[in-house]
């Protein structure tokens, strides 16, 4: 133990000496791991937030399609499903985007409150659409639709907490959604089907589409595979990306390391002098190349972690969102696990290690030092 | 040797505060669960409100998967978040 606490001590003593190299190389490791950590820490972020709440979300959609487009479908074309003891509610549903040209943004209109006999119908509003529009309980707000101004009347707005889900939502009366819309009365947008086996949907969707011939179905469990193929597959290439920094770095490396300087090899060749073994050296180095990878990569992780969990991803939240001007922001919560960390780790710390003790190895170990 | 002792203090404090800032934000996120279910079943899709710039993109779930294309036939992907999240697959 005190040989190693001598060796390590040593292996300090020496990145010390090249202090400009040391840190130059943890911060290259700090700044690699940090980008790729982010994107990990994203993406895992939002499939937790997608895998929590898709329970929720019907158990089949079926659409008609027209000229490969989703369009209206009579309300009562798959009203014969509902006796199907494996299909427990069917529902046409009326919703759509509603572009509002005051904030220039899409708004997503649902239909889905209870249908009201006041003038103005009652609205409940997302949280980024009721601060864009500074809404509060109680305002009446008029929206321009091709029968005219339709009024609605706030009565609640959602909280920050569901941003994510509703916060470009507009829910309203099926007739206020149905006027701002243009849905025409008896046509629904599309039909939700509640199962209560849900090992029946094949086969419901089967029926469905017997009754609307061409009808797209949605499957809630196709929804889950194909969310969880997505976050797989843009993640890895977001990734993918960021391998290129790391083989650059690792390449670097590999030529600062291989092409050990005089005053590396004197001092190789003095410490063998000394009476050093190979072994020696060796752990020498293997301390050297930790310190630095453990210290660049903890400290990337520990950047990745504050850049997006409590900076919120600025830069990498704008390139997410795009052009959208109404969103949920990036607001997670942190979803990290064990194994992302260690084979962030091992990705960096294991390649760095590597490349700094086979060159110290083959020249302490060749004699050409001495 | 004492200055790499300081050092992995210094990042085990900075450790332990980020365990704690996590769970702290994750039993939030845990708290408000059903609130959030109960927004996705009003809503009607778990799509997440991303980005409101194109329906393809705010809804990918109930959209078919030629979109971006009928929408906008021989245009660039204009926006970046194209790139992140595709419509899902249609049933059998």
């Amino acid at each position: 133990m005190k040989r190693q606490l001598a060796l390590l001590e040593f292996a300090l003593g020496s990145l010390r000496r090249r202090r400009g190299r040391s840190v130059a190389l943890v911060a290259a490791l700090a700044a690699v791991t940090g980008l790729y950590a982010s994107g990990v820490f994203v993406v895992d972020a939002l499939r937790a937030e997608v895998a929590s709440t898709v329970e929720a979300a019907p158990s089949l959609t079926v659409q008609r399609l027209v000229a490969g487009r989703p369009s209206l479908i009579d309300e009562g074309a798959l009203s014969s499903l509902a006796s199907d003891p494996a299909v427990r509610s069917v529902r046409g549903r009326v919703w759509g985007f509603f572009y509002a040209s005051a904030i220039e943004a899409n708004i997503v209109v649902v239909g889905g409150l209870a249908s009201s006999s006041e003038d103005a119908a009652p609205a409940v509003v997302g949280h980024g659409l009721s601060q864009r529009l500074a809404l509060h309980d109680g305002d009446r707000l008029a929206l321009g639709s091709p029968d005219g101004p339709v009024r609605v009347q706030i009565a609640d707005v959602r909280p920050g907490v569901t941003a994510l889900h509703d916060t470009d939502v507009l829910e309203t009366t099926p007739e206020a959604a149905r006027r701002l819309l243009g849905v025409p009365a008896g046509q629904v947008v599309d039909v939700a089907v509640e199962l209560s086996r849900e090992e029946e949907a094949s086969v419901v969707a089967e029926r469905a589409i017997e009754l609307v011939p061409g009808a797209r179905v949605i499957e809630r469990s196709a929804m889950v595979r194909a969310y969880d193929l997505t976050f797989d597959g843009r993640g890895g290439l977001l990734n993918a990306l960021l391998i290129p920094c790391l083989a650059a770095l690792l390449l670097l490396g590999w030529e600062r390391f291989t092409g050990l300087g005089p005053e590396e090899r004197k001092e190789i060749a003095v410490l063998k002098s000394c009476g050093w073994h190979t072994s020696d050296v060796l752990t020498c180095r293997i301390y050297e190349s930790l310190v630095i990878a453990l210290g660049g990569a903890l400290l990337g992780l520990l950047g990745a972690y504050a850049y997006v969990f409590v900076l919120d991803a600025p830069g990498l939240a704008s390139v997410l969102l795009g052009w959208s001007s109404l969103h949920g922001g990036l607001h997670l919560a942190p979803q990290i696990d064990a194994a992302s960390i260690l084979s962030l780790l091992a990705l960096v710390v294991l390649p760095f290690v590597a490349i700094g003790v086979v060159p110290a190895w083959r020249a302490a170990a060749s004699g050409r030092t001495s | 040797m004492r200055r790499l002792g300081l050092a992995a203090l210094v990042m085990l404090a900075l450790i332990v505060a980020m365990h704690v800032h996590g769970s702290a934000r994750h039993s939030a996120w845990q708290d408000c669960v059903d609130e959030r279910r109960s927004a996705v079943a009003r809503v009607g899709f778990s799509d997440l409100a991303l980005s409101s710039s194109a329906r393809w993109l705010r809804a990918p779930s109930q959209t078919e998967r030629s979109a971006p294309l009928s929408d906008g036939p021989i245009a660039f992907d204009t926006d970046p978040a194209g790139a992140l999240l595709g419509p899902v697959e249609e049933a059998p």
